[in-house]
Protein backbone atom coordinates (compact mmCIF):
# COMPACT_ATOMS: atom_id res chain seq x y z
CA UNK A 1 0.00 0.00 0.00
CA UNK A 2 1.41 3.43 -0.97
CA UNK A 3 1.87 5.92 1.84
CA UNK A 4 0.22 9.19 0.83
CA UNK A 5 2.54 12.17 0.45
CA UNK A 6 2.27 15.25 2.64
CA UNK A 7 0.64 17.12 -0.23
CA UNK A 8 -1.95 14.39 -0.72
CA UNK A 9 -2.81 14.46 2.98
CA UNK A 10 -3.08 18.26 2.92
CA UNK A 11 -5.30 18.09 -0.15
CA UNK A 12 -7.58 15.64 1.66
CA UNK A 13 -7.85 18.09 4.52
CA UNK A 14 -8.62 20.93 2.10
CA UNK A 15 -11.37 18.85 0.48
CA UNK A 16 -13.02 18.39 3.88
CA UNK A 17 -12.65 22.09 4.69
CA UNK A 18 -14.36 22.89 1.39
CA UNK A 19 -17.25 20.65 2.49
CA UNK A 20 -17.71 23.01 5.39
CA UNK A 21 -16.02 20.89 8.05
CA UNK A 22 -13.48 22.13 10.53
CA UNK A 23 -10.26 20.14 10.33
CA UNK A 24 -7.67 19.90 13.08
CA UNK A 25 -4.38 19.52 11.26
CA UNK A 26 -0.92 18.89 12.75
CA UNK A 27 1.71 21.47 11.85
CA UNK A 28 5.36 20.70 11.14
CA UNK A 29 8.43 22.85 11.61
CA UNK A 30 9.17 26.02 13.53
CA UNK A 31 8.28 28.67 10.98
CA UNK A 32 5.31 29.90 13.01
CA UNK A 33 7.03 30.29 16.37
CA UNK A 34 6.19 31.58 18.88
CA UNK A 35 2.48 31.35 18.14
CA UNK A 36 2.36 27.78 16.80
CA UNK A 37 4.87 25.11 17.80
CA UNK A 38 5.26 22.68 14.92
CA UNK A 39 5.46 18.95 15.59
CA UNK A 40 3.62 19.52 18.90
CA UNK A 41 0.62 21.70 18.11
CA UNK A 42 -2.08 21.59 15.46
CA UNK A 43 -4.33 24.20 13.91
CA UNK A 44 -8.07 24.21 13.31
CA UNK A 45 -8.72 24.96 9.65
CA UNK A 46 -11.93 26.34 8.16
CA UNK A 47 -13.01 27.77 4.79
CA UNK A 48 -11.01 30.92 3.99
CA UNK A 49 -13.47 33.80 4.00
CA UNK A 50 -13.04 37.54 4.63
CA UNK A 51 -9.27 37.19 4.68
CA UNK A 52 -7.31 39.99 6.31
CA UNK A 53 -3.74 40.92 7.09
CA UNK A 54 -2.85 39.06 10.26
CA UNK A 55 -4.76 35.90 9.41
CA UNK A 56 -2.88 32.61 9.56
CA UNK A 57 -3.68 30.56 6.48
CA UNK A 58 -2.85 27.34 4.68
CA UNK A 59 -1.81 28.37 1.19
CA UNK A 60 -0.16 26.99 -1.93
CA UNK A 61 2.74 29.38 -2.43
CA UNK A 62 5.21 30.12 -5.18
CA UNK A 63 3.36 27.51 -7.21
CA UNK A 64 5.20 24.70 -5.49
CA UNK A 65 4.42 24.05 -1.81
CA UNK A 66 1.93 24.42 1.01
CA UNK A 67 2.67 26.57 4.03
CA UNK A 68 0.79 27.62 7.14
CA UNK A 69 1.92 31.24 7.50
CA UNK A 70 0.55 34.66 8.38
CA UNK A 71 -0.77 37.12 5.79
CA UNK A 72 1.31 40.29 5.93
CA UNK A 73 -0.07 42.02 2.86
CA UNK A 74 -3.02 41.76 0.50
CA UNK A 75 -2.96 43.82 -2.73
CA UNK A 76 -5.90 43.05 -4.96
CA UNK A 77 -5.76 39.30 -5.35
CA UNK A 78 -2.05 39.08 -4.54
CA UNK A 79 -1.18 37.81 -1.07
CA UNK A 80 2.15 38.03 0.73
CA UNK A 81 2.82 35.66 3.62
CA UNK A 82 5.52 35.27 6.19
CA UNK A 83 6.15 32.73 8.92
CA UNK A 84 6.13 34.26 12.40
CA UNK A 85 9.25 32.27 13.18
CA UNK A 86 11.12 33.45 10.10
CA UNK A 87 13.48 36.38 10.25
CA UNK A 88 13.52 36.97 6.51
CA UNK A 89 11.81 35.67 3.40
CA UNK A 90 8.21 35.98 2.32
CA UNK A 91 5.98 33.90 0.11
CA UNK A 92 3.56 34.99 -2.57
CA UNK A 93 0.34 33.54 -3.82
CA UNK A 94 -3.03 34.57 -5.15
CA UNK A 95 -6.15 34.77 -3.02
CA UNK A 96 -7.45 31.71 -4.83
CA UNK A 97 -4.39 29.76 -3.59
CA UNK A 98 -5.35 30.29 0.02
CA UNK A 99 -6.89 26.93 0.88
CA UNK A 100 -7.92 27.38 4.50
CA UNK A 101 -7.98 29.82 7.38
CA UNK A 102 -6.51 28.74 10.73
CA UNK A 103 -8.73 29.85 13.58
CA UNK A 104 -7.30 28.02 16.60
CA UNK A 105 -4.03 26.58 17.72
CA UNK A 106 -4.58 23.18 19.35
CA UNK A 107 -2.28 22.04 22.15
CA UNK A 108 -1.15 18.41 22.53
CA UNK A 109 -3.66 18.12 25.39
CA UNK A 110 -6.48 19.07 23.04
CA UNK A 111 -7.07 22.65 24.14
CA UNK A 112 -8.32 24.84 21.29
CA UNK A 113 -6.93 28.37 21.72
CA UNK A 114 -8.29 31.12 19.42
CA UNK A 115 -5.62 32.66 17.19
CA UNK A 116 -7.42 35.99 17.01
CA UNK A 117 -8.25 36.69 20.64
CA UNK A 118 -7.55 40.34 21.50
CA UNK A 119 -4.29 39.59 23.29
CA UNK A 120 -3.03 37.29 20.54
CA UNK A 121 -3.82 39.90 17.90
CA UNK A 122 -1.93 42.52 19.94
CA UNK A 123 0.94 40.08 20.47
CA UNK A 124 1.18 39.29 16.76
CA UNK A 125 1.27 42.99 15.90
CA UNK A 126 4.00 43.57 18.47
CA UNK A 127 5.84 40.53 17.12
CA UNK A 128 5.76 42.07 13.64
CA UNK A 129 7.39 45.23 15.01
CA UNK A 130 10.05 43.09 16.68
CA UNK A 131 11.13 41.64 13.33
CA UNK A 132 14.63 43.21 13.53
CA UNK A 133 15.33 41.38 16.80
CA UNK A 134 13.30 38.19 16.23
CA UNK A 135 16.41 36.11 15.77
CA UNK A 136 17.59 36.65 19.33
CA UNK A 137 14.19 36.43 20.94
CA UNK A 138 13.53 33.15 19.16
CA UNK A 139 16.92 31.77 20.13
CA UNK A 140 16.13 32.42 23.78
CA UNK A 141 12.55 31.18 23.37
CA UNK A 142 13.63 27.86 21.86
CA UNK A 143 16.12 27.25 24.63
CA UNK A 144 13.80 28.18 27.48
CA UNK A 145 10.02 28.56 27.23
CA UNK A 146 9.54 26.03 24.44
CA UNK A 147 11.47 23.33 26.28
CA UNK A 148 9.57 23.97 29.48
CA UNK A 149 6.18 24.14 27.82
CA UNK A 150 6.25 20.67 26.25
CA UNK B 1 -23.48 -2.63 21.33
CA UNK B 2 -23.62 0.36 19.04
CA UNK B 3 -21.39 2.95 17.47
CA UNK B 4 -20.89 6.14 19.43
CA UNK B 5 -22.40 9.18 17.76
CA UNK B 6 -20.04 11.34 15.78
CA UNK B 7 -17.70 8.61 14.52
CA UNK B 8 -17.94 8.43 10.76
CA UNK B 9 -16.24 6.31 8.09
CA UNK B 10 -14.54 8.44 5.44
CA UNK B 11 -11.99 8.02 2.69
CA UNK B 12 -8.90 10.13 3.22
CA UNK B 13 -6.02 9.83 0.75
CA UNK B 14 -7.57 6.65 -0.60
CA UNK B 15 -7.67 4.99 2.82
CA UNK B 16 -10.69 4.09 4.93
CA UNK B 17 -10.53 6.03 8.16
CA UNK B 18 -12.88 6.56 11.07
CA UNK B 19 -12.97 10.16 12.13
CA UNK B 20 -14.60 11.72 15.15
CA UNK B 21 -16.84 14.44 13.74
CA UNK B 22 -18.15 15.86 16.97
CA UNK B 23 -19.30 19.43 16.34
CA UNK B 24 -18.36 19.08 12.67
CA UNK B 25 -14.64 18.85 13.39
CA UNK B 26 -12.25 16.27 12.01
CA UNK B 27 -8.95 15.71 13.80
CA UNK B 28 -6.26 14.63 11.34
CA UNK B 29 -4.03 13.81 14.27
CA UNK B 30 -6.46 11.12 15.42
CA UNK B 31 -7.49 9.18 12.33
CA UNK B 32 -8.23 5.49 12.76
CA UNK B 33 -7.21 3.65 9.63
CA UNK B 34 -9.06 0.49 8.56
CA UNK B 35 -8.50 -2.23 5.99
CA UNK B 36 -11.30 -3.18 3.57
CA UNK B 37 -12.84 -5.83 5.84
CA UNK B 38 -12.71 -3.64 8.92
CA UNK B 39 -14.28 -0.76 6.98
CA UNK B 40 -17.05 -3.11 5.78
CA UNK B 41 -17.65 -4.32 9.34
CA UNK B 42 -17.89 -0.75 10.61
CA UNK B 43 -20.39 0.15 7.88
CA UNK B 44 -22.40 -2.99 8.65
CA UNK B 45 -22.39 -2.24 12.38
CA UNK B 46 -23.69 1.23 11.58
CA UNK B 47 -26.51 -0.19 9.43
CA UNK B 48 -27.47 -2.61 12.20
CA UNK B 49 -27.62 0.11 14.84
CA UNK B 50 -27.62 -2.27 17.78
CA UNK B 51 -25.24 -5.12 17.01
CA UNK B 52 -23.52 -8.01 18.75
CA UNK B 53 -20.45 -10.07 17.95
CA UNK B 54 -22.76 -12.88 16.80
CA UNK B 55 -24.80 -10.75 14.41
CA UNK B 56 -21.72 -9.12 12.92
CA UNK B 57 -19.96 -12.48 12.56
CA UNK B 58 -23.03 -13.89 10.78
CA UNK B 59 -23.04 -10.91 8.40
CA UNK B 60 -19.32 -11.37 7.76
CA UNK B 61 -19.88 -15.06 6.88
CA UNK B 62 -22.60 -14.07 4.46
CA UNK B 63 -20.55 -11.41 2.72
CA UNK B 64 -17.17 -13.11 2.62
CA UNK B 65 -16.56 -16.83 2.31
CA UNK B 66 -15.17 -17.47 5.77
CA UNK B 67 -16.11 -20.16 8.26
CA UNK B 68 -18.14 -19.20 11.29
CA UNK B 69 -15.32 -19.79 13.79
CA UNK B 70 -12.85 -17.59 11.89
CA UNK B 71 -15.50 -14.92 11.38
CA UNK B 72 -16.31 -14.82 15.09
CA UNK B 73 -12.64 -14.65 16.04
CA UNK B 74 -12.05 -11.77 13.59
CA UNK B 75 -15.11 -9.87 14.74
CA UNK B 76 -14.22 -10.35 18.42
CA UNK B 77 -10.77 -8.91 17.75
CA UNK B 78 -12.18 -5.99 15.78
CA UNK B 79 -14.84 -5.16 18.38
CA UNK B 80 -12.23 -5.31 21.17
CA UNK B 81 -10.15 -2.73 19.26
CA UNK B 82 -13.19 -0.48 18.79
CA UNK B 83 -13.92 -0.71 22.52
CA UNK B 84 -10.32 0.08 23.39
CA UNK B 85 -10.30 3.15 21.13
CA UNK B 86 -13.65 4.17 22.57
CA UNK B 87 -15.76 4.39 19.42
CA UNK B 88 -18.51 1.98 20.44
CA UNK B 89 -20.69 1.72 23.50
CA UNK B 90 -22.22 -1.34 25.14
Amino acid sequence: MNTPSDNEIIQSAIKLVNEGLRVTFPVKGYSMLPFIIGSKESVDLVKPENLQVGHVVLAWVEGCRYVVHRIIEIKGDQVVLMGDGNIAGVEHCQLSDVAALAINVVTPRGKHLPLYSPWRVKASRLWWRLLPVRRWILAIYRRTWMKWRY
Amino acid sequence: MKQKKGFVLRTVCGEHVIVGEGLGTIDFGKLISLNETAAWLWKKAGEMGDFSIDTLAAALCEEYEVDAQQARADVEKMVAQWQEIGIIEC
